[in-house]
């Protein structure tokens, strides 16, 4: 199952990045980095409204094994889901991971403090449907949203 | 000029009665005031205590099952292939969440109209807040279980402040009530006091009274009554006319004294000639009935000749020439075997039943003889009163075959009605119906009222029981306060709701039991044969599963028996027989994770992480399992377990650190729990001061006494207690210092947020500052980052406990462990470099 995931955003890499991938936990950062980055694109080339819509079909082309975009308000309501979206529309401000980690606020922090930057949590994994160690690249979009991207870890 | 003596006696008379009533009046008002009092504070008691305290403990029941349902679902959900089926279960839960809210608009209406709860506000909130998460939790489960397992940590977290809020209520309740109930015994002494006092008064009124009439009246009456004495012994010479000359009733009664003596003597006579006639008859009569105390009938060819007053007796005949000429076949029960006998077969005895004038029959022995009477040839036969035999056996009968208490059916005779009830619905094709009942807080009613008191409140309940059924019903009492109906004729589910209905309708007026107002409830459980069931056994349990079912959706209240519910309740006991099991299969392991010293860095103490490694769902951390084996009773076999296996690991370890072994409030409830962990400790051989136990505030609002006197003997021995999780609870101040603990544990979620928010990480200078007052050692726990023990080291804090020093490892790692922090950072540190450069 794992080979076949990291197969998927591998692939998916290859695609969007020239990236190399040589010593593998690098890589798997550099691959959400570029994801991510290439989902800014997307927002600036077809509009937020549009970009948000796309990353939220989980069968769509944003979402690649484990990897997937969501975007979050300040207020900690889910604007985009790629694994899940009947989260859309809820606020997570107060969701915490089972280590007592408020990970949602921890994206908006990050990512409306700093611009940019990694988030370590412990989420579910689509792909194995359990909850894991994630670590997510957050970019800020502007004043009303973040988006971002993670992997898991074992 | 206004003299006594010429009052009448009548007016005289009246005055005694009137200063006594005017006494006895003011203790009456004394007694009424003082019932009032009484009657108000028992309002007050069940407006402002009992009331709202039944619904807060409703409420924090409906949650608690909410919340470990949820649990049950979502540490099931990982597992379940049958995702449709894990949707239906979420559905079903989710219906409860109007219940929840429910219980609580309820609760807050009581609350806003007493203003002694003012200030709850925080409460309904919390509420509120858990009702939204609870909701949104389970509602994942039917799309994405692996977020209800993220979402649940934040719902258990507003779980445990509505569960704070919610005890604290109910502990304030509970000092109101025994606030009331001793205003109540101040108000009896003083009312007593008070009616004691017009008492003596109203005594010593009439005393003084009795003193004036004897000198005023006795003395002429006196007088008078020598004459009367006179009169009666013959003498009619005695003469009256002094006393006649009085001008009040004396006079008047001396003057008839005078006209009684004449009509005197011929009275006597005329009595003297009827006692005589009367002595007479008696005798005649005598003569023939008093030889036996049998009923006694002589006949000829059936025809009755004479009969004696003890069969008129015996059968309700006053004159007994009604029985005379009769044919005796008329004075015996239709079909009586009497009729079929030979008359006058020599001692032929037999037993039939007599037909009473009233219609009733009395159960005789007959023993028939022939005789001589009149010169002709007669059968005389004696009949003998069977009834009090026939009393006693039905006694020993009714004895085998109902419950002592209540009179009614017990289960042996519920069983036989039920059964004979389902053979004749089986062969006419109709429905039968068993009504499974079970009173609701009767526990808490027997707690209140003691033994006696619930003894009786059994009896009462019986009773309405009794009336709220039809009489073609068997209600039964199965034990303890389970009763059970049986409806035998065609019942349809809408009968037995109306039924069940009007069961629950006839207890919901309070009982009234030593003068004291009780109210309890009862839910009511239905199974229909033969869809639910075809055997008295399945329909029974049927209709318990059913009783369970509306005991939690919130009592008072019935349910039908569904087959779902069949399935539901396996589902439960497959997660508890797992336990079980896991017990036996050694599934269940511990981790340590290590506490250090802030100040030497060195490790001090470990603490014992409960996991489950079941066979099929993986690895299960305690949060998952607990809840459940608290709720099923297992918690204390898994309790000791734990605790023995970290005694035994704890002797093997190259240094003498401590282990630190959680404790569930659940566990207290084992009497012996002191003189078992001791035992461990000996037959272990660890010593008593390098164990810790880890309480929570739950344990200590429990049974305070319990909780309190096990503490104590616990730090007596040298085992040090600390308290867990402090500071998301109820944190009272007054638990700190009551009980004899020796530690804190400041939760994580303060740790977690001493960067972010300023006003946490006053949190924990305050609860650091107050623990070095109280002499309590505080450890912190979740450290994850460098700076989060910086400040806890600049701030003196004693222990640290978290992920930047150490994970939880396996027992036999414990000795590998770096025995100082400080070395275990240089490495962390070095690690971090060399995996991820770029996130630094």
């Amino acid at each position: 199952m794992r080979v076949g995931t990291r197969a998927a955003a591998y692939s998916l890499v290859t695609i969007t990045s020239a990236a190399s991938i040589s010593p593998i936990l690098a890589a798997t950062a550099d691959d959400v980095k570029a994801f991510v980055s290439k989902a800014m694109t997307h927002i600036k080339d077809v509009g937020r409204a549009q970009a948000f819509a796309d990353f939220s079909q989980p069968n769509g082309n944003w979402v690649a094994g484990e990897l997937y975009i969501f975007c979050q308000a300040p207020d900690g309501v889910i604007l985009a889901h790629g694994a899940n979206p009947a989260l859309i529309g809820r606020n997570f401000s107060n969701v915490i991971d089972p280590d007592g980690k408020p990970a949602n606020k921890e994206i908006n922090r990050v990512g409306f403090t700093y611009g940019e930057g990694w988030v370590h949590f412990k989420w579910p994994n689509p792909v194995t449907n359990k909850v894991q160690p994630k670590s997510a690249w957050v970019v800020k979009v502007d004043d009303e949203a973040v988006c971002g991207s993670g992997y898991y870890h074992d | 000029m206004f003299r006594f003596g010429n009052l009448g006696i009548s007016i005289k008379v009246l005055m005694a009665p009137a200063a006594v009533m005017a006494a006895l009046g003011v203790t009456a008002y004394v007694a009424l005031d003082g019932a009032r009092m009484q009657e108000l504070a028992m309002l007050r008691l069940q407006r402002d205590v009992e009331q709202p305290m039944s619904q807060a403990v409703d409420l924090r029941d409906t949650a608690a099952s909410f919340q470990s349902r949820a649990y049950a679902l979502i540490s099931t959900s990982g597992t379940e292939t049958d995702t449709n089926r894990l949707t239906v279960e979420a559905q079903s839960l989710l219906q409860r969440i109007p219940h929840l809210t429910e219980a609580a608009t309820g609760l807050q209406t009581k609350l806003e109209s007493l203003p002694a709860y003012h200030g709850e506000r925080a409460l309904i909130e919390a509420l509120a807040a858990y009702a939204q998460a609870a909701h949104d939790t389970v509602d994942m489960l039917g799309t994405m279980p692996a977020y209800s397992a993220i979402m649940m940590n934040d719902t258990e977290r507003r779980y445990g402040v509505l569960r704070g809020h919610l005890d604290a209520l109910i502990d304030r309740m509970i000092a109101t009530r025994a606030e009331i109930s001793s205003s109540f015994v101040d108000n009896s002494a003083q009312a007593r006091k008070t009616l004691i006092t017009t008492l003596i008064i109203a005594g010593a009124l009439a005393g003084l009274v009795a003193f004036l009439v004897g000198v005023m009246i006795a003395r002429p009456i006196r007088s008078l009554t020598g004459a009367m004495r006179g009169i009666a012994a013959g003498d009619l010479t005695i003469d009256v006319t002094p006393i006649c000359g009085r001008k009040d009733e004396i006079g008047a009664m001396a003057a008839a004294v005078r006209v009684f003596v004449d009509g005197l003597l011929d009275a006597r006579q005329m009595h003297h000639e009827q006692e005589t006639a009367r002595a007479r008859e008696a005798e005649r009569l005598r003569r023939f009935a008093n030889a036996t105390f049998e009923g006694i009938v002589i006949h000829r060819e059936q025809i009755v000749l004479d009969v004696n007053a003890a069969l008129g007796a015996m059968l309700g005949y006053d004159d007994l020439d009604e029985l005379r000429g009769r044919d005796l076949r008329t004075l015996l029960a239709a079909g009586s075997a009497y009729a079929c006998s030979p008359s006058g077969s020599p001692a032929s005895s037999l037993e039939t039943r007599a037909l009473c004038r009233d219609g009733s029959t009395v159960p005789v022995e007959m023993l028939a003889r022939p005789i001589e009477f009149d010169g002709e040839e007669a059968v005389v036969v004696a009949l003998r009163d069977l009834t009090e035999r026939e009393e006693a056996a039905n006694q020993i009968r009714h004895l085998a075959y109902h419950d002592a208490l209540t009179g009614l059916p017990n289960r042996s005779l519920f069983n036989d009605r039920c059964k004979h009830a389902l053979e004749v619905a089986q062969r006419l094709n109709y429905s039968v119906a068993i009504l499974s009942l079970d009173l609701d807080r009767f526990k808490f009613a027997n707690d209140v009222m003691g033994h006696e008191g619930g003894d009786q409140l059994l009896k009462l309940v019986g009773k309405r029981l009794l009336l709220a059924v039809r009489t073609i019903d068997t209600i039964a009492r199965l034990g303890g306060d389970e009763f059970a109906v049986l409806l035998p004729d065609e019942a349809s589910a809408e009968t037995a709701g109306l039924i069940a209905q009007r069961i629950i309708d006839s207890v919901l007026k309070p009982f009234e039991i030593n003068g004291q107002k009780v109210g309890v409830g009862v839910s009511v459980g239905i199974a229909i044969a033969p869809a639910d069931g075809e055997t008295v056994e399945k329909l029974l349990k049927n209709s318990d599963m059913a009783l369970y079912k509306a005991k939690q959706e919130g009592r008072g209240r019935y349910h039908f028996f569904e087959k779902t519910l069949e399935a539901k309740d396996q589902l439960r006991r497959i997660v508890e027989q797992d336990l079980q099991q896991a017990i036996t299969r050694q599934d269940l392991a511990l981790t340590y994770q290590p506490l250090y010293s802030c100040e030497t860095g060195k490790i001090e103490s470990l603490e014992a992480l409960m996991v489950w490694n079941h066979p099929i769902r993986g690895r299960l951390p305690a949060s998952t399992f607990i809840p459940i084996a608290e709720e099923t009773g297992l918690i204390s076999k898994i309790g000791l377990w734990g605790l023995e296996t970290a005694c035994s690991h704890a002797v093997t370890w190259d240094q003498p650190y401590s282990v630190s072994v959680n404790l569930s409030p659940a566990q207290l409830s084992q009497a012996d729990l002191g003189d078992v962990i001791l035992d461990i400790l000996r037959r272990t051989g660890l010593p008593t001061k390098r164990l810790e136990l880890e309480v929570t505030e739950n344990l200590l609002i429990g049974d305070t006494e319990k909780a309190f006197s096990f503490l104590t003997r616990m730090r007596r021995e040298g085992i040090e207690i600390s308290l867990d999780d402090f500071g998301t609870g109820y944190s009272s101040l007054s638990y700190l210092t009551r009980f004899p603990l020796s530690k804190l544990k400041i939760d994580r979620s303060f740790i977690w947020n001493l960067q972010r928010t300023p006003e946490d990480a006053e949190i924990v200078r305050a609860i650091l500052a107050m623990a070095r007052i109280l002499h309590l050692r505080v450890t912190a726990e979740g450290v994850e980052t460098d700076a989060q023990l910086k400040f806890l080291q600049h701030e003196n804090c004693d222990q640290v406990q978290g992920y930047l020093l150490s994970r939880p490892v396996p027992a036999e790692a414990v000795n590998q462990l770096a025995t100082s922090f400080a070395i275990r950072l240089a490495q962390h540190t070095l690690d971090a470099q060399k995996v991820s450069p770029s996130s630094a």
